[in-house]
């Protein structure tokens, strides 16, 4: 069932076994796996389409590096998969892993917890097949290698087709799963908490129109975003004066993006390995493309960050140098961060003001890149790689983003380093739940849409056997 | 690069100069820029840009003075040094250029990422 909330008609005090704040590509996940055995309320702060009025609640100041927080999000049903780009990949598994070189690294959980959700991941994201091993794929005749596997690999990246659009491609199921209620145009604005000061008791809503209504539930879980869920977090102050869950001051701290960067150009010797080298490949009806990437191996010894390199056909075909676009891992910098700011919107939330920033570790990660590649290229004698001059400036004007929000509440199993258990669950809160990138301890260097849809089907597993 | 890898590099291009007499020979029929031509596939402007900054960077006493490590040594004694010709030569560049870069032995000078025999040669193009 559909509601909208600005309709005097509609009942806005209300209550379910579950709250799910946001529609997204995670809040739709969650609802529809839950709705299967519980009564589920998903509160979505837009309608079905695009209006300047609710987007602007996403507005906000950005202090570091330079940062559109309007542009790299989507307020309505369906969230930002309305213009996400569809390309998909794995975490590594050494992504997952505590590496000494890089600090606050680690998460509480490995890669193989993720691995039994997928190829339900790669359904609900039209990726046609939730296998990403190159070797099957690759061994065929038409798909050129540059590597020797030592230094540098490949590693797959798939792409939705069609690409999805959560609100579209579930519309019909959210209208009409029983036990699901979605409350359109409805804005979470505060959770208020019982006495005991760790069970959250009931959700504030608030619409645009100035209607407003109070939710309760068994268990409530953030799905708004990896910026807004911090957001709310901090917002949340009539009873925590810091915010929920901020006891240690980590909510909001930590964010990290994947630095786009056009950073080297290759120097070929041999053009014959570059063809091929991001093509985009058919499997069946489906697509998928490689990346280049450092082995585990060659990131430990020289101490870098990962990375995702990608190199376009278009250009092996010509003898001028070609350029290699890359996507870096940033490092976990508790000084990369959002705050509230001292505006506020429409609602009477304070706005976000992102401090969005990079290290030590960050630039030496970039020019580690180029000396990795330039070590694979070289070593073979297929050609050089010279770093481009603003990269040995550290000229941060230079640094693009992938509207990839991670970090700012991140995952840990120590309440001193984390916002979030290993189960999601927000410390020191008995039932609230966050779903989304914002839990991501590191973000390796791979869109992170796949992977936060596939911790969505895990939290709404271990849930469900909480109701049970 | 900082100064550390230099002084490595250093060591590279001072076992160039104390090649035995035969080996010395045979490198003298090719001036240095056409060697870090050779090894790098770059034009004699990168190269002599390149050389210009690794040569800018160090004081040449220091760099000269290095000790040079053994299996450099024992590389150009047998490999370059038993080079009958050009062709052999610049095989036997290039595969210690890309043994270099196999094991982690590349330095990052103005961008470019070159193996350290790389940077000895084209410091010695401009020296
Ligand atoms: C241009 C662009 C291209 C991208 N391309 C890719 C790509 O190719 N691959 C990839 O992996 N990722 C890509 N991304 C990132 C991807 O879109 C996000 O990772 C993904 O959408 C995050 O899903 P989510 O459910 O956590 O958040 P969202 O999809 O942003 O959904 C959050 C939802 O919460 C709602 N909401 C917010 N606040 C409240 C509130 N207070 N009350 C109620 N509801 C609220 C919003 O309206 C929204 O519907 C791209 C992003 C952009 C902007």
């Amino acid at each position: 069932m559909m509601i909208d909330a600005r309709d005097s008609a509609a009942d806005l005090d209300r209550r379910a076994d579950f709250i799910i704040v946001g529609a997204g590509i995670a809040g739709i996940t969650l609802a529809l796996e839950l709705a299967a055995r519980h009564s589920v309320i998903l509160l979505e702060s837009g309608g079905t389409e695009a209006d300047r009025e609710t987007q602007s609640l996403y507005d906000g100041e950005s202090i570091g590096l330079n940062y559109s927080l309007l542009g790299s999000r989507l307020r309505f049903l369906g969230g930002t998969s309305n213009h996400w780009g569809g390309w998909c990949g794995m975490l590594d598994d050494h992504d997952f892993a505590t590496r000494d070189w890089v600090p606050h690294s680690g998460w509480p959980i490995s890669s193989a917890e993720l691995a039994p959700f997928q190829d339900k991941t790669a359904d609900i994201l039209d990726l046609g097949s939730g296998n990403f091993e190159t070797e099957e794929l690759v061994a065929r005749e038409d798909h050129a290698l540059l590597v020797d596997g030592s230094k540098v690999t490949h590693r797959m990246m798939r792409f939705s087709n069609p690409v999805t659009r959560m609100g579209e491609k579930y519309r019909n199921a959210l209208e009409n799963t029983p036990g699901l209620s979605v409350l359109l145009h409805a804005n979470l604005v505060d959770l208020r908490l019982h006495e005991n000061g760790s069970t959250v008791n009931s959700g504030q809503v608030r619409t645009l129109n100035g209607r407003s209504g109070r939710i309760t539930a068994k268990h409530f879980i953030l799905a708004c975003g990896g910026l807004e869920n911090a957001r709310l977090l901090l917002a949340c102050r009539s009873q925590a004066r810091a915010g929920l869950g901020n006891d240690k001051g980590l909510v909001g701290r930590f964010f990290m993006e994947h630095p786009h960067v056009t950073a080297a150009e290759l120097f070929a010797l041999d053009q014959s390995w570059c063809r091929g080298q991001m093509a985009l490949r058919r499997d069946s009806d489906h697509w998928f493309g490689l990346a280049l990437a450092p082995t585990e191996e060659s990131l430990a010894h020289h101490r870098c960050l990962n990375f995702r390199g990608q190199i376009f056909n278009v250009e092996c075909e010509t003898d001028e140098p070609i350029t290699l676009r890359v996507m870096m891992e940033q490092a976990p910098n508790p000084n990369s961060r959002l705050r509230l700011s001292g505006s506020e919107d429409a609602l009477g939330l304070p706005k976000i003001e992102l401090d969005w920033r990079l290290n030590e570790l960050d630039w030496h990660g970039i020019q580690c890149m180029g000396r990795l590649v330039g070590e694979a290229l070289g070593a073979q004698g297929l050609g050089r790689v010279k770093l481009r001059n603003w990269v040995m400036e550290q000229d941060g004007s230079r640094i693009g983003f992938g509207s990839h929000h991670m970090g700012t509440t991140r995952m840990a199993d120590d309440p001193a380093a984390g916002v979030v258990d290993r189960n999601c669950r927000v410390f020191g809160t008995s039932n609230l739940f966050v779903a989304g990138s914002s839990v991501f301890a590191t973000g390796g260097a791979i869109n992170p849409t796949f992977t936060l849809t596939a911790l969505a089907l895990r939290l709404a597993e271990h849930l469900t056997g909480l109701v049970r | 690069m900082n100064r550390r890898e230099l002084l490595k590099t250093g060591a590279a291009c001072g076992l160039l100069l104390a090649l035995p007499l035969g080996c010395q020979q045979t490198l003298r029929l090719h001036d240095w820029n056409t060697l870090a031509k050779w090894t790098t596939g770059l034009n004699t402007d990168q190269v002599k840009a390149l050389g210009k900054s690794a040569a800018a960077l160090q004081a040449a006493p220091q760099w000269r003075g290095e000790l040079p490590d053994l299996p450099m040594v024992n590389w150009l004694q047998e490999g370059a040094g038993s080079a009958a010709g050009p062709e052999s030569l610049k095989h036997a560049l290039g595969s210690e250029s890309r043994q270099q870069f196999a094991s982690n032995q590349s330095v990052i000078l103005d961008g470019w990422v070159i193996s350290r025999l790389e940077a000895a040669l084209c410091a010695l193009a401009v020296t």
